[in-house]
């Protein structure tokens, strides 16, 4: 009799988280991805080909899907020729300059690339870039100067985001491989180099293969450095040329084709990815391993540390160096340093009358859609891992769907659907806020799962064996147990969606104004000085909550 | 010529560099001997092995092969160029490599033609039994065929010494003695020179010619398995070489390189004087378990008199505890034919032949 109750109110309780899960993952994902596939095959006379035709018939749809692939190409290569030898660097070898190296990649990651692409326009753009206008006015050394408005300038801003991907997975691969796979090589009688070329490098080659594939992911996605550099430039990407279909009169259609073939170029990426990764279980084979002697380099080491150097010049001091000093500058220029004021500060925060209004937006839906991704990533981890419900796999699967929506993709799904709805959410902050959750909940799965993952059943068992309920269960073991991970998962997501622009930029009205928004809106303006304190704002904002993290112990950033 | 010899060899690692890891050790290794080195984790056994194979510099003293100088303070020759084997703990099986493949990688490096490789793996394969396994990846074998490929992976290149770090801790009970027998078989008919870590005692005295006990990053005794066990340098020793009764007492020289230790109630036993016994001092008198004799209380074969306090049942053996009008427990180990009842009076017999004294 008791067991038939306990049974009963259990099933209740899992049925009801369940459907709750499903219906969010609904809503978020699957329903807008439906109808993007819907508006992207049905014209006005029912189902129709005509937008993928005309899509693959012009240049005007063609050369933005190959500028695409060939960003995210050269972004591969390049986060490969950057992120590598640093990761071997700082894991294997006696490099000075170790943590500046793993800081330098973390703040790397972290810095909204449209930002940076704003600090190198100020730098690089050809007439009144001011190192441009440095080398070529002041030195009389016109090979020298770099005009940003290219492939290659598009590549270097994007490639300061992607690095990190390879950095951090290389160097957690370098680091769990056992050293004695490498010993046995040696005493074998291989070389250090023999070793390296058939041992290590095998053993890592996937966790760097899987890091390339995200840095492409995520190179081709970026809307705001795409449209900052790449439209100067006449660059065309997807996202730019996705988002130029929204001009008067939009045209879903195409629009809607464009986005499923970039769908279909992201999850290809990812599906590759995924595969690779399953294959790097046998790193950890290694058991309880020693870990492997750090090389000595030698006088070879400053060469390596100047390279990280390096890195951290381009990457970090470059970007934030300029945008603080064109903040505080009059005037932009080669003499910026001669009048500095806080004008410009003063005339975005109390006179630009979008700055109180884009903070108080961006903060507001940042703290609601984290707390709502953390929500929906708990239910789904724990229907996967404390359930035996059947498709509790499938649906583990589907938050991780949006890992393949980029951001403008996401925000046409969005409003294809609801566009369609008998209530108004377009212009709404509510629209922002469901693309923000289906954005980012894949994150907030992947945290928690983790977390519950690191609490054995045997704890909540040994609860309820001692006659607590279901809700006492969780209030008194899981939920205490859990909690720094779903904080660490919060604030991976509310970092990203402080700094979102790829899908607000389609889904913003002059009410619902974003930070991001507001500082692409200014931008585009021209407004040179406001942009960059604005910009500094919202780093200010951004590095508040990235030290909040930190000092709460969990920058859960390693495991994206 | 494959004989080792080292020569006050030290070693301390970075942040502990007050604690030595290995302290002034001398070992030679004659050409074709199986020499183990003993000893409880932390005891300076693998740092003393990853030494011998070049991994590691050491802070002072020197190692020859032969009458080849491979290490010194000053210079090391890299572990790819010294020729040696080795076997891992944990076997280190290239996992992104199938079994032929992680067989053949030293014979490639020593550029074998491919028709000779071929026949090589398949030998070495088949000597420690997995013919046919040579297409496998490490994922698909148990943990004991992982070990025999190490092995093969190691002999396949026909070194003069191979070097095995605990190669049989991760095997289960049964496996591990099958594989301590192939491996003596294998060490005799190849002849090639051994050195074997272990912390296993009985491992160590059914397999080795030579055995170093280490302790504390320093060699306790040196000597062959049989000495090593009944003739144990120090207490350190006597302790790790097996379960021992230790009587404090009193001992002075009798003459003719006998001395007579007195231990409780006055009971005296002749022993073998130890070394630079000149007058009447404190000593410590150890003796195994299984070199007490037990017999019934009436015969008065002793003065050493006690009561039977427990006794289990293992098997093979009983071990029975006997408790001294003292209070001080004595274990004893003898024939489970020997039926004693917990309460039961004994004598206890202790032959002078058979036990060690520390001074």
């Amino acid at each position: 009799m008791l067991n038939k109750i306990f049974t009963r109110g259990f099933f209740r309780v899992e049925n009801l988280v369940l459907v709750l899960a499903v219906s969010c993952l609904a809503i978020l994902v699957v329903l807008p991805v439906g109808s993007l596939l819907l508006s992207g095959f049905w014209g006005k006379s029912g189902f129709t080909l005509e937008y993928f035709e005309e899509a693959f018939s012009s240049r005007l749809y063609l050369m933005p899907l190959l500028n695409s692939l060939l960003l995210g190409a050269w972004t591969g290569l390049f986060s490969v020729i950057i992120g590598l030898p640093l990761a071997w660097a700082v894991s294997r070898t006696n490099m000075p300059g170790k943590k500046l190296v793993i800081a330098t990649a973390t703040l790397s990651y972290l810095a909204p690339p449209f930002l940076t692409a704003i600090a190198f326009v100020n730098l690089f753009s050809p007439n009144a870039g001011i190192l441009n206008v440095l080398f070529r006015d002041v030195l009389g050394l016109p090979g020298l100067t770099f005009n940003v408005f290219s492939m290659a300038g598009l590549v270097l801003v994007t490639v300061l985001h992607t690095f990190p991907f390879i950095f951090l997975l290389a160097r957690s691969a370098l680091q769990s491989v056992d050293a004695s796979f490498e010993e046995a090589a040696q005493i074998l009688g291989a070389s250090k180099l023999r070793t390296a070329l058939s041992i290590t490098g095998p053993l890592v080659a996937p966790a760097v293969l899987s890091g390339t594939l995200l840095a492409f992911v995520n190179a081709i996605a970026l809307f705001g450095s795409q449209a900052i550099i790449g439209l100067p430039a006449r660059i065309v990407t997807l996202p730019t040329r996705i988002y130029s279909l929204f001009d008067y009169p939009p045209e879903y259609g195409l629009a809607s084709a464009l986005s499923l073939l970039f769908i279909i170029i992201t999850i290809t990426a990812l599906y590759l990815q995924r595969s690779y990764l399953a294959r790097r279980s046998f790193i950890t084979l290694g058991g309880k391993g020693s870990r492997p002697q750090l090389i000595d380099l030698g006088p070879w080491r400053w060469l390596l540390f100047g390279f990280g150097v390096l890195i951290f010049l381009v990457a970090i001091i470059a970007p934030f160096g300029t945008l603080i000093a064109v903040s505080l500058s009059d005037s932009w220029g080669l003499d910026f340093w001669k009048g500095l004021t806080f004008k410009h500060y003063k005339f975005i925060i109390f006179d630009y009358d979008v700055t109180q209004r884009a903070i108080v937006n961006s903060l507001y839906l940042a703290t609601l859609a984290a707390s709502f991704a953390i929500l929906i990533g708990g239910l789904v981890s724990w229907i996967d891992l404390r359930t035996t419900l059947p498709g509790r796999k499938a649906l583990d699967y589907a938050a991780l769907v949006p890992l393949g929506l980029p951001g403008i993709v996401m925000a046409v799904a969005l409003i294809r659907f609801w566009l369609q709805m008998p209530f108004v959410l377009y212009g709404t902050l509510t629209i922002l806020l469901l693309a923000y959750i289906g954005r980012y909940v894949p994150l907030a799965v992947r945290s928690s799962n983790s977390a519950l993952r690191q609490v054995d059943p045997s704890l909540e068992e040994s609860a309820q064996i001692l006659g607590a309920k279901w809700s006492q269960v969780m209030r008194h073991i899981t939920f205490p147990l859990i909690r720094p991970g779903l904080f660490a998962g919060w604030l991976l997501v509310f970092v990203p969606v402080v700094q979102e622009l790829s899908a607000s930029i389609l889904l913003f009205s002059s009410k619902t104004m974003t930070l991001a928004v507001a500082v692409y809106n200014l931008y585009e303006t021209g407004y040179t000085e406001p942009v960059a304190a604005l910009a500094m704002i919202n780093m200010l904002i951004i590095g508040l909550a990235m030290w909040l993290a930190y000092r709460l112990g969990g920058s859960g950033l390693g495991k994206i | 010529m494959a004989s080792i010899t080292i020569q006050n060899l030290s070693k301390s690692y970075g942040e502990h560099s007050d604690v030595p890891a290995v302290k002034n050790i001398n070992i030679s290794v004659p050409n074709g001997t199986f020499l183990t080195l003993l000893g409880p984790s932390g005891c300076g056994k693998t740092t003393t092995l990853r030494l011998i194979a070049g991994y590691i510099k050491p802070d002072a003293g020197e190692i020859f092969v032969g009458e080849r100088q491979v290490s010194s303070a000053t210079s090391v020759v890299p572990p790819e160029k010294r020729g040696m084997g080795m076997v891992f703990q944990n076997y280190a099986i290239w996992p992104h490599k199938t079994v032929f493949e992680n067989v053949a990688f030293g014979l490639k490096l020593r550029r074998h033609s491919n028709a000779e490789v071929a026949e090589k793996v398949q030998n070495a394969l088949s000597q420690v039994g997995l013919t046919g396994y040579d297409k496998r990846y490490p994922n698909e074998l148990s943990g004991g065929q992982q070990q025999r490929v190490a092995l093969a992976r190691s002999l396949v290149v026909e070194p003069e010494i191979l070097l095995l770090d605990e190669p049989l801790s991760n095997l289960d009970a049964k496996l591990r003695e099958k594989m301590r027998t192939e491996l003596k078989e294998l060490q005799r008919r190849t002849g090639i020179t051994f050195v074997y870590v272990t912390h296993d005692q009985a491992e160590a005295l059914a397999l080795s010619d030579q055995i170093v006990v280490m302790q504390r990053g320093e060699i306790q005794q040196i000597g062959t398995p049989y000495e090593v066990y009944e003739k144990p340098a120090n207490r350190l020793v006597a302790d790790f070489m097996g379960l021992m009764n230790t009587f404090d007492g009193e001992i002075e020289p009798s003459g003719q390189g006998k001395a007579i230790m007195t231990i409780e109630n006055g009971v005296s036993i002749e022993v073998e004087a130890p070394a630079k016994l000149s007058a009447k001092v404190k000593a410590e008198l150890v003796v195994r378990p299984e070199n007490i004799q037990l017999v019934a209380a009436e015969s008065g074969q002793s003065k050493l008199k006690g009561i039977i306090a427990s006794y289990t049942f293992l098997g093979n053996i009983m071990e029975i505890m006997v408790k001294l009008p003292s209070g001080h427990e004595v274990r004893v180990q003898s024939h489970p034919l020997n039926k004693f009842q917990v309460g039961d009076q004994v004598d206890l017999v202790i032959n002078g032949s058979s036990v060690s004294v520390f001074i």
